[in-house]
């Protein structure tokens, strides 16, 4: 096995257009599957020598944060916490300190679980992916790059270099929630995010409803969205709401929690998610 | 004691907390060869052949062994060596455990082939070229399906599945209290089947000595256990075998017998004259580790029309796995305990052992003790469930009084000492019983469910009840300014060897420091307990002041040399041997120099002891939680005990088992479980990503006060505190779940209570009243 670590780009999706190459960000999944044979690439094309995954920028029309960035790293930032608070409560979620330190959005999405954390706030804020390739640059809405578990639609010598996150808007909030049952470490049996901002009367203009961890892939719940805006997300939108959420679930019944119980706790947590939001929305 | 230092923390913690820990995976020794086992993936098959030719063809390899090869060199099964009668009266059949699975593998996870390598890595991927042909058999999955008519049989020998059965008391007497009695309440339960997680995995190092001795250094809680069965599996005198128990990481009773992997290290060492190391992976840790508890209850509680209790009948189905041994009885030594703290004029229980194609269980953490108070503390708030009384008065007016000390519950046990009522009470206000219901409405404002859970625990330390085990120590006095002491009993990490050191510093009047500590080497001592049952203090300890005592009545004889005078009147105090009346004086280390001049000896002492009877620590738990019933997830708030361990020798280490103990237990009610696959008798929860460790936030603070009623079996009044903490929590806890459910009409949850199963329960009470 071979380990290499480009320092731009172009370089990298020439090494990743190879037979048998990864992307290594953290490490935190990647490592571990190699470690149990469950994979073993040829070559490991390191993205953190890439300035561009690795930095955080901040203008009007919002941030750009790249792709290897940390989950301690997305922490520490000045505003970013304060502008996408759900966003970053979801990518702190992943693992403990230590994984927090290596822990990328890139590699939670890429990594291909239906469970993954951060990817639910992402698709909440309306994150868009950067995406280079040996054909050049293009972008893809964070909720159509993972299609199935361990299934992307990336294609060969592509990789993530880095995400768009909007400005937030003037009465916006966003937040995250995951339920685990105690029976098992680290998956969520269900993930929501939700955004939503408010006009100057409390009325809801527009809402991104995410749900993880209850279907093949992450979801972005349309109808959920719609139950929400142009209401003053009250109990009643809340109900719709939580009727959205409970049909778009589509789990696999396994022994993390029965297909019945990861629905209803899907609704209760939306609504718990969606008032996380508001109150947030309603306080800047 | 004479003196009391001053406690500065645990003296091995800078040790292991620096990574200068000695544990097996830390030995370095030249040409170490390294062992890795082939696994059955079957729960039930017969092999009918293996090719190793590949494998002995892989790079780096040394050898490849077989069950085949282990009976070439003679060496047998595991012993057996239970004498209780089957199903049929006839004696159990004799279910060893081999060391490679011959014909037939049992359990997923069974060794059936060594490969010992150059490097650790070798010996695993030649194991991959391991070619076992299977021909697959049904599998017994579980008790219940190996106890339903026409189900294969785990041994041929014993084609209904029960390895032993056994039974105390009379039927018919409880009959007819049950016959008389106002209430009777049933409780038919499962205490889950867990695994020990021990922080370090079992390893084992095997090397043969100079002169030809087998020596192991093994990750192992009982070098004294080991022992016997390693000489008689090599057909050897014990004098011949040097058990070396370092640093141990976590052992919970798993590591209390001889495993397969040790028997293998020192075979492979003596066959390829090199020594051999076996490290468990944290998965093999999973399959292949004994496993704990799987017990099945079935048991009443008969009581009159004012609450008293007339008498106890349960029933006892443990899940002993696959293999057969007097780790399998756990269930039935510990028993006692259903006797609870109360007064019970009858009481009679079965236990047996059945076989499924599951690793074989051992003792864990209470071994016993946690499930029969489980049964007791169960019974209890179901009956003040149904009888509308609350089940703190319930206990209350069946307690047994200190006046009635010593107390024969008529169920094997006697309690020499204990007030129970001063645990209750000390409990209810240190957990401020009184403001609960204000606690309980407000969480009902919030949406949540409140609940409080009580359970009494006692259970018995220092045993076996029968007789007591013996314990050794031994004192070395040194001329160079050191106090060397060798126990017989051993920390797996608990800090006995900081209680320890400072039991002799305070007794000899030297300085903490000066104390060197000794463990886990069969060639120093006799015999020894090593670490098991709550024995630590009140015997290993019990048996340092005994030798403390022989080491200044040595000290005397030789200071009265010293000083020309009768050892009768040297006066033993800070150090100094001094003639009385006099400022005369010698101190210990001029005696230890004076000693090691006149004879090879020097200022040694030993001691032995050999408790006449055991102790039975006791206290009160209460459990407070709270539950939100839309998601089922369940917060524990508050967790306080009162505990009597007898006389607290080192307050912070007795309170760190205290919260280990409550930690394990709490866990186990609230997520730990292993679970097999109902049809293939697989592994399911076989990581932790599937097999729930507790984390911190998943526990509370606890609330601790010690309540010290001393015990007159040994000289410390020491209880023991080991276990105390688990007996109490998985009854306390689940108590907790089921009042704080109990207003939505639901009597009894099952182990563990996760989320899901909380979600589920509140589901069926609701389908039930919209019904
Ligand atoms: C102890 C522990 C606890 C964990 N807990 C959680 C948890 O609570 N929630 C959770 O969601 N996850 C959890 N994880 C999983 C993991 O930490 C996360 O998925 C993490 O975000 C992965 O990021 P990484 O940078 O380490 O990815 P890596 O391991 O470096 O990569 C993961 C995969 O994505 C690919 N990849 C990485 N970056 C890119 C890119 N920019 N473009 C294209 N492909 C890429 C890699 O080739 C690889 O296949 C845990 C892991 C551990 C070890």
């Amino acid at each position: 096995m071979r380990y290499e670590k480009p320092t731009t780009v172009e370089a990298a999706t020439a090494l990743l257009a190879g037979q048998g190459a990864r992307v290594l960000a953290g490490g935190t999944d990647l490592l571990v599957q190699m470690r149990s044979r469950v994979l073993s690439p040829d070559v490991l094309v390191d993205i953190k020598g890439i300035d561009a995954t690795r930095k955080i920028t901040k203008d009007a029309s919002g941030y750009t944060i790249g792709a290897a960035v940390t989950g301690a790293e997305l922490k520490e930032h000045p505003t970013l916490s304060k502008d996408w608070p759900g966003l970053v409560e979801a990518a702190n979620l992943i693992g403990s300190t230590q994984v927090q330190g290596r822990c990328s959005l890139g590699g939670n999405l890429c990594n291909g679980s239906p469970a993954a954390d951060s990817v639910p706030g992402m698709i909440a804020a309306g994150a868009v992916a950067t995406i280079a390739g040996p054909k050049g640059t293009r972008t893809l809405p964070v909720e159509d790059i993972m299609l199935a578990p361990r299934k992307l639609a990336l294609t060969a010598g592509e990789f993530i270099v880095s995400f768009k996150i909007p400005a937030r808007p003037a009465h916006g909030g966003d937040a995250y929630l995951r339920f685990i049952p105690r029976t098992e470490m680290d998956i969520a049996v269900v993930g929501c995010g939700v955004a939503l901002a408010l006009d100057a009367g409390g009325t809801c203009t527009a809402a991104r409803v995410s749900l993880g961890a209850v279907a093949a892939r992450p979801l972005l719940v349309e109808d959920g969205a719609k139950a929400l805006i142009g209401t003053k997300v009250d109990d009643a939108a809340l109900a719709k709401l939580e009727a959205a959420v409970r049909a778009a679930c589509k789990p696999i019944d396994d022994k993390r929690g029965t297909v019945e119980f990861r629905i209803d706790v899907a609704g209760t947590l939306a609504k718990r998610t969606a008032k996380i939001a508001l109150e947030r929305a309603r306080k800047v | 004691m004479t003196e009391t230092i001053a406690y500065t923390g645990r003296i091995e913690d800078e040790r292991l907390a620096t990574g200068r820990g000695r544990y097996v995976a830390d030995l370095r020794l030249p040409r170490l060869a390294h062992a890795f086992t082939v696994r059955s993936v079957y729960s039930h098959a017969k092999i009918r052949s293996i090719d190793t030719a590949a494998a002995k063809a892989a790079p780096g390899v040394l050898a490849v062994l077989t069950g085949a090869d282990l009976a070439a060199d003679g060496i047998g099964d595991l012993p057996c060596g239970v004498e209780l009668p089957k199903s049929d009266g006839q004696k159990a059949h004799q279910a060893k455990r081999p060391v490679l699975a011959r014909d037939r593998v049992r359990f997923v996870g069974e060794c059936v082939v060594l490969i010992v390598a150059e490097s650790v890595e070798q010996a695993e991927a030649a194991g991959e070229l391991v070619e076992i042909d299977y021909e697959p058999l049904d599998a017994v999955a579980d008790v219940e399906p190996a106890l339903a008519s026409g189900a294969p049989a785990v041994w041929d020998e014993v084609p209904d599945n029960i390895a032993y059965v056994w039974k105390k008391g009379d039927n018919d007497t409880f009959e007819k209290a049950a016959a008389g009695a106002a209430h009777v309440v049933r409780l038919t339960s499962h205490v889950s089947r867990v695994t020990a997680c021990s922080m370090e995995p079992r390893g084992a190092l095997g090397l043969i000595d100079d002169e030809g001795r087998y020596v192991i250094h093994a990750s192992t809680q009982g070098p004294f256990n080991m022992r016997p069965t390693l000489a008689g599996l090599f057909k050897v005198d014990q004098s011949k075998v040097r058990i070396l128990a370092g640093d141990v990481g976590g052992s919970f009773g798993m590591k209390s017998g001889a495993y397969p992997e040790d028997v293998l290290v020192l075979w492979a060492a003596k066959r390829l004259g090199r020594p051999v190391r076996w490290i468990s992976e944290r998965r093999e840790s999973f399959l292949s580790d004994d496993h704990g508890r799987d017990v099945h209850i079935d048991a009443e509680l008969a009581l009159d029309k004012d609450g008293k209790i007339l008498g106890l009948r349960g029933k006892f189905d443990v899940n002993i796995g696959c293999y057969l041994s007097g780790r399998s009885l756990f269930m039935i030594g510990n028993l006692g305990g259903i006797a609870g703290v109360y007064r019970i004029p009858t009481i009679v229980a079965s236990v047996r052992g059945i076989f499924t194609n599951q690793q074989t269980s051992a003792p864990y953490r209470g071994a016993g003790r946690p499930e029969a108070t489980y049964a007791i503390e169960r019974l209890i708030d179901l009956a003040a469930r149904k009888m509308k009384i609350d089940p703190y008065q319930l206990r209350l007016r069946n307690l047994v009084p200190p006046t009635a000390m010593p107390y024969d519950t008529g169920f094997t046990f006697v309690y020499d000492c204990g007030e129970f009522e001063g645990n209750m009470t000390g409990a209810a206000e240190l957990a401020d019983q009184a403001g609960f219901e204000a606690r309980r409405a407000e969480s009902a404002k919030r949406g949540k469910l409140r609940g409080l859970g009580i359970a009494n625990p006692i259970e018995v330390a220092g045993g076996p009840f029968a007789k007591p085990g013996k314990d050794y120590s031994s004192i070395r006095v040194s001329s160079d300014g050191t106090v060397t002491l060798n126990t017989g009993v051993m920390s797996v990490g608990q800090g006995i060897e900081t209680m320890m050191s400072y039991l002799v510093a305070e007794r000899l009047g030297v300085s903490v420091d000066k104390v060197r500590y000794v463990q886990g080497d069969t060639d120093l001592l006799p015999g020894g307990r090593g670490n098991g049952g709550s024995s630590s203090t009140g015997v290993g300890g019990a048996c340092v002041a005994i030798t403390l005592d022989n080491t200044i009545a040595k000290g005397r004889e030789i200071a009265a040399d010293m000083l020309e005078a009768k050892p009768d009147d040297i006066e033993f105090a800070d150090g100094h041997f001094r003639l009385g009346g006099t400022n005369r004086a010698v101190t210990l280390f001029e005696v230890a120099e004076h000693a090691e001049k006149a004879n090879d000896d020097g200022f040694t002492a030993a001691g032995e002891f050999q408790p006449p009877s055991v102790t039975y620590p006791n206290g009160c738990h209460m459990c407070e939680i709270e539950i939100d019933p839309d998601t089922g997830a369940l917060e524990i708030v508050r967790y306080t005990i009162v505990e009597d361990i007898g006389t607290v020798i080192n307050p912070t280490l007795a309170r760190g088992q205290i919260h280990g103990g409550v930690a394990q237990g709490v866990a186990q009610a609230i997520g730990e479980k292993l679970i097999y696959d109902a049809e293939s008798a697989q592994l399911s929860t076989g990581s932790f990503m599937d097999y729930m460790i507790p984390r911190a936030h998943d526990l509370p603070n606890i609330n601790i006060r010690t309540r010290e009623v001393p015990t007159k079996v040994n000289s410390l009044g020491a209880k023991g505190v080991g276990e105390a903490g688990t007996v109490g929590s998985l009854a306390a806890t689940i108590n907790a779940v089921c009042d704080a459910l109990s207003p939505l009409g639901i009597t009894h949850i099952e182990m563990p209570a996760t989320p899901a199963r909380i979600w589920q329960a509140i589901e069926n009470a609701r389908e039930a009243k919209a019904a």
